[in-house]
């Protein structure tokens, strides 16, 4: 499968982990960007927000992906190390959808400590201003989360600027259907996602492919360049 | 076990917290667990960005509600008319009055969505609908429970879960109905492609399709067609099953029979390489049957109109005044709604509570209950009906009675009821319909081993078309479809029907006996005179008689309103006689002068026009002369039932001559005045013997007429609230309402008739053509759904009073 649509998916795929915790804080920025009397559906609001974080999932691609290539130095034996790290990382966001193994969860921890810097910036947002929603949905984009830093894993193994970039703005749009409806998606998104049978048939299909990617790495290639 | 699951829910996002993953952070100066890193990070940047208020705001949501051990705890059995059972599992329908804001839509999801057996949550927030699907039944109660614990007041949705059901149904429908399409197209197309070839013929055996070709194709349509005829046209097979498990022809058994029977002898002609397969055959007829099922069960759904359901016009909350606080209002689920709460009603709001209006005046419209769209001013004091729509007053109205007592409620039952009702001959159809089966099977096997015994090669084809040309669907369709939609006409037009039997016997009325009081006059009976006999005066006598007549419902008391502090004890009500009780010690009586004066021999009332009734105490006090008018369409609603052809009498229970000069007035057929109830019961028994007799009246003081006479209605009662005892009532004031329900009554039956006439008709010639061969397989197939079809879109005739 195409490493995009697989990211698209995965951000589908994610809605049902999303919808708590999104949601709230979807739900928190909305009443706090809204004045009293405003119309029922802030569109506006709304696309301003899932913008924002949809951009700091570009931003956080670019830059791993910029490191995969640091890293490598576009030389084939560190990025062969990457990809394996990537299978790897592939391997455990199927065992966190498929519900087997939540290991994945203490990247956040990680991440926590990276971001609480940043968090003391956010205090100064006004969000009755668009450009101050932008940067109020980049900080939600930015919030401690396994599954983007599993992401990010794949981005780096890219190797490049742009790929990286490309892979986490799919998996952001993948997350796009959930924010944009506010929520309002989520009775028929859990239908699919809530299914535990499909999770864990998503989850066996990305162990699959990273068990895959991973036997690659081992294989002598039949064609050598 | 509230507490507990507070508690053990993320602060953010309210899923509940395993221990293992469990963080704790400092927010707002509070301590809060929260189910993983990105929960806890999401709060402190909601906290940064100082939208805390958020969580408070979410918080009181589920907690700002009453306790619950106020609440009365609803029995399990309440919600098993909520439940639908649709092939993926068990769907409980919900009504949740008091989910706030979508922070509640959350925590149910979250919380529901993780207990075992549960398939789906859907939380509808705008239309505050909760629907649950889970695996097994036995979890209803544990479900309802823990959404109590959580907080909320579920109450079961019915109309939901029956519309529901039927959207299931209809896409389980569908699915085997394109299952049967897609795979009879190639089915068809093969035995075409054998059909063109030809069978190989004795001077050239080598004519017709390569043997090795012919058998590819046969099982290649016995592959395709075996889906159809298990999958695709399971229900037919069910159907017949279930009939036969208590021993019974089921309409379903013919059709199962003749698809079974295409398949099985198809395949055991491709097994042995036989002379002809039918896979065609079986295919077609399930297509085909049940594309007319499908057409059927969408038109019957059109004209039946359960969007149309009466319940679904109360609204879900109601703004209760809370006890000691006047300007304080609580929302409150409809359920929890008792006699005397003072409910607070906004311009465009629907009434939601059956009472009386203590502050505030609108213009009204009740069309629920009259059919009249036209709004109504109702001021201070005036009776109001929950249902009824408030255009454009803010009104205070005081519950008179709970929700399961409501007007509406009530109409509802009696609506489901009626509708229900099958009518004997309609029974007699369907046990009749077991012999007809019957013989339709031992028709179809006959008509088999003739044809084959006869040589004919498709023997066995002709026997198959008996089978499902011969379906009685139709005949068993022709009366419930039509009683449904005429049910629910008549109540958009104001009449409500009490008993199902009603249009059955209005149609085959011949003499309409009218009451007069109430209904072909106005009864807003006046005090004309006060002829005094005693020593007490005029004002003396009217405050007795007020007095007494507070305890009586008869349209006479109403005419009774002077002020009067005297209080009536040991009141009794003579149907036909009057009142009487005692004041200040004093036994009095008020009525007809046979009645009231016991003692001395009936004084003759004073010759005027009016009703006369005698006051005494005990001796005679008074004459009280009351006049009524008639009502204004009164002679023209009578000239059109005489121009019907009908028979008009009245039974009058007043004696006064002016009464009968009144009546006199009219168009009448016959009138007789100062009749006893005993006497009308009498009159109504013999007027029976020569025809169908349909008594007119108010329903409370003719309720023995009532009962008497074939079929009843009553007209127009003053107050809507009041229980009657007729078969149907009548809501709208114009009394020419009357000729119309007769008329409709007439046009229903004669629907049903054609509907039953045509049904036979159309077995009756279709077998014999079936049997002699003449008719194709698919035409049959065709004629069977197009008799079904037929009959229900007749019956979607009746949708039009007029017509």
């Amino acid at each position: 499968m195409n490493d995009y649509l697989l990211a698209f998916s995965l951000g589908l795929l994610s809605t049902p982990h999303c919808a708590g915790m999104c949601g709230s804080v979807l739900g928190a920025l909305l009443a706090g960007s809204q004045r009293q009397g405003a119309a029922a559906v802030p569109i506006g609001a709304i696309l301003q927000f899932g913008s924002g974080k949809l951009l700091a999932y570009v931003a956080l691609g670019s830059v791993a992906g910029l490191g995969g290539l640091a890293l490598s130095g576009g030389l084939a034996g560190p990025g062969m190390v990457l990809r394996g790290l990537s299978a790897l990382l592939m391997i455990g966001i199927g065992l966190y959808i498929a519900g087997w193994w939540r290991g994945i969860s203490r990247l956040e921890h990680a991440g926590a400590q990276l971001w609480q810097p940043l968090l003391r910036r956010a205090g100064s947002l006004r969000l009755e201003r668009a450009g101050h929603r932008l940067l109020a949905g980049m900080a939600w984009g930015l919030l401690p989360c396994g599954i983007v830093y599993s992401m990010l894993g794949l981005a780096l193994a890219k190797a490049s600027l742009l790929e990286g970039g490309l892979l986490m703005a799919s998996f952001g749009l993948g997350t796009m259907p959930f924010v944009i409806t506010a929520g309002g998606l989520l009775g028929s998104a859990r239908r699919l996602t809530g299914n535990a049978l499909l999770r864990q048939l998503a989850g066996a299909a990305m162990i699959g492919m990273g068990l895959v990617t991973l036997g690659m790495l081992f294989m002598p290639a039949p064609h050598a360049h | 076990m509230l507490d507990k699951v507070r508690t053990s829910l993320c602060h953010h996002c309210q899923a509940p917290v395993s221990e293992a993953e469990r963080c704790e952070a400092l927010i707002g100066g509070t301590l809060h667990s929260f189910c993983c890193q990105g929960c806890a990070g999401a709060a402190r940047l909601i906290d940064t960005l100082s939208l805390n208020a958020f969580y408070d705001y979410r918080a009181s949501c589920d907690t700002s509600l009453p306790a619950s051990s106020q609440r009365k705890a609803r029995a399990v059995q309440d919600f098993l008319p909520a439940v639908a059972h649709t092939p993926e599992g068990v769907t409980l329908h919900l009504l949740i009055p008091d989910l706030r804001c979508v922070a509640c839509v959350w925590l149910l999801e979250q919380v529901l969505g993780r207990q075992d057996g549960v398939q789906e949550v859907k939380v509808n927030f705008a239309r505050r609908r909760l629907q649950l699907r889970f695996n097994d039944s036995s979890r209803l109660p544990a479900l309802v429970n823990l959404i109590e614990q959580l907080g909320y007041s579920p109450v079961p949705d019915l109309p939901d879960a029956g519309r529901e059901a039927g959207k299931a149904l209809r896409r389980a429908q569908l699915l085997r109905l394109g299952v049967a399409g897609l795979c009879m197209m190639p089915v068809m197309m093969f035995a075409l492609a054998s059909y063109l070839a030809g069978p190989p013929t004795a001077q050239n055996p080598a004519s017709g399709m390569d043997p090795l070709y012919e058998s590819l194709l046969r099982w290649a349509s016995l592959a395709l067609s075996t889906p159809v005829v298990f999958y695709s046209a399971a229900p037919f097979h069910r159907g017949a099953w279930q009939a036969l498990r208590h021993r019974q022809l089921g309409m379903d058994l013919p059709v199962s029979l003749a698809i079974l029977a295409a398949w099985v002898l198809s395949v055991y002609n491709t097994l042995s390489f036989g002379s002809a397969v039918y896979f065609d055959t079986a295919c077609m007829f399930a297509f085909l049957l049940l594309l007319g099922r499908h057409v059927e069960l969408l038109s019957r759904e059109h004209f039946e109109d359960n969007a149309d359901h009466l319940l679904r016009l109360l609204p879900t909350t109601a703004r209760r005044r809370a006890a000691g606080n006047d300007a304080e209002f609580a929302t409150v689920p409809m359920h929890e709604i008792v006699a005397g709460d003072v409910l607070q009603v906004l311009p465009g709001e629907t009434l939601p509570a059956d009472g009386v209006l203590l502050e505030g005046s609108a213009s009204i419209s009740e069309a629920a209950f009259t059919g009249e769209p036209l709004p109504v001013l109702r001021t201070a004091g005036a009776r109001v009906l929950a249902g009824a729509l408030n255009h454009d007053g803010t009104l205070l109205v005081q519950a008179a009675s709970a929700p399961q007592d409501y007007r509406i409620t009530r109409l509802a039952r009696l609506q489901d009821a009626a509708m229900a009702y099958r009518p004997r001959w309609s029974l007699l159809a369907d046990r009749a319909a077991g012999w007809f089966i019957g013989t339709v099977l031992v028709l179809a096997a006959g008509a088999g081993v003739a044809w084959h015994l006869a040589g004919s090669p498709d023997a066995w084809v002709i026997a198959l078309t008996v089978l499902v040309v011969a379906c009685p669907c139709a005949l068993s369709l022709a009366t419930p479809v039509a009683i449904t939609v005429a049910t629910t006409t008549l109540r958009r037009h104001g009449v409500l029907i009490r008993n199902g039997a009603f249009l059955e016997r209005a149609a085959a009325t011949t003499t309409v006996a009218f009451d007069k009081t109430g209904t072909l006059t106005e009864a807003q009976l006046q005090v004309q005179s006060v002829i005094p006999l005693g020593e007490r005066s005029a004002e003396e006598c009217l405050a007795l008689a007020t007095a007494l007549e507070r305890h009586s419902e008869h349209p006479i008391a109403r005419a009774f309103a002077t002020p009067t502090t005297l209080v009536a004890s040991d009141v009794d009500v003579v149907p036909g006689g009057g009142v009487s009780g005692t004041i200040d010690g004093h036994a009095c009586r008020l009525g007809q002068s046979a009645f009231a004066c016991l003692s001395e021999p009936a004084l003759t009332p004073p010759d005027e026009d009016g009703l006369w009734i005698l006051l005494c105490g005990p001796g005679p006090l008074a004459w009280i002369g009351l006049q009524d008018t008639l009502r204004p369409d009164a002679a023209a609603m009578l000239e059109a039932l005489r121009h019907d052809g009908l028979c008009t009498t009245l039974y009058s229970g007043d004696p006064s001559p002016g009464g009968l000069r009144l009546a006199q007035s009219l168009p009448l057929d016959e009138v007789r005045t100062g009749m006893s109830p005993a006497q009308k019961i009498a009159a109504v028994r013999t007027e029976g013997e020569r025809g169908t007799v349909m008594m007119v009246g108010d329903g409370i003081n003719d309720a023995g007429a009532m009962a008497a006479a074939a079929c009843s209605i009553a007209i127009s009662p003053r107050d809507v609230l009041v229980q009657n005892s007729a078969d149907a009532t009548l809501v709208t004031p114009a009394l020419l309402g009357l000729p119309a329900v007769l008329r409709y009554a007439r046009r229903a039956r004669r629907i049903i008739r054609q509907n039953l006439l045509w049904s036979l008709l159309y077995n009756l010639s279709a077998i014999p053509l079936a049997l002699a061969g003449l008719l194709p397989p698919w035409l049959a197939a065709i004629g069977m759904s197009l008799s079904s079809l037929l009959v229900v879109f007749n019956a979607g005739r009746l949708r039009r009073m007029e017509g």
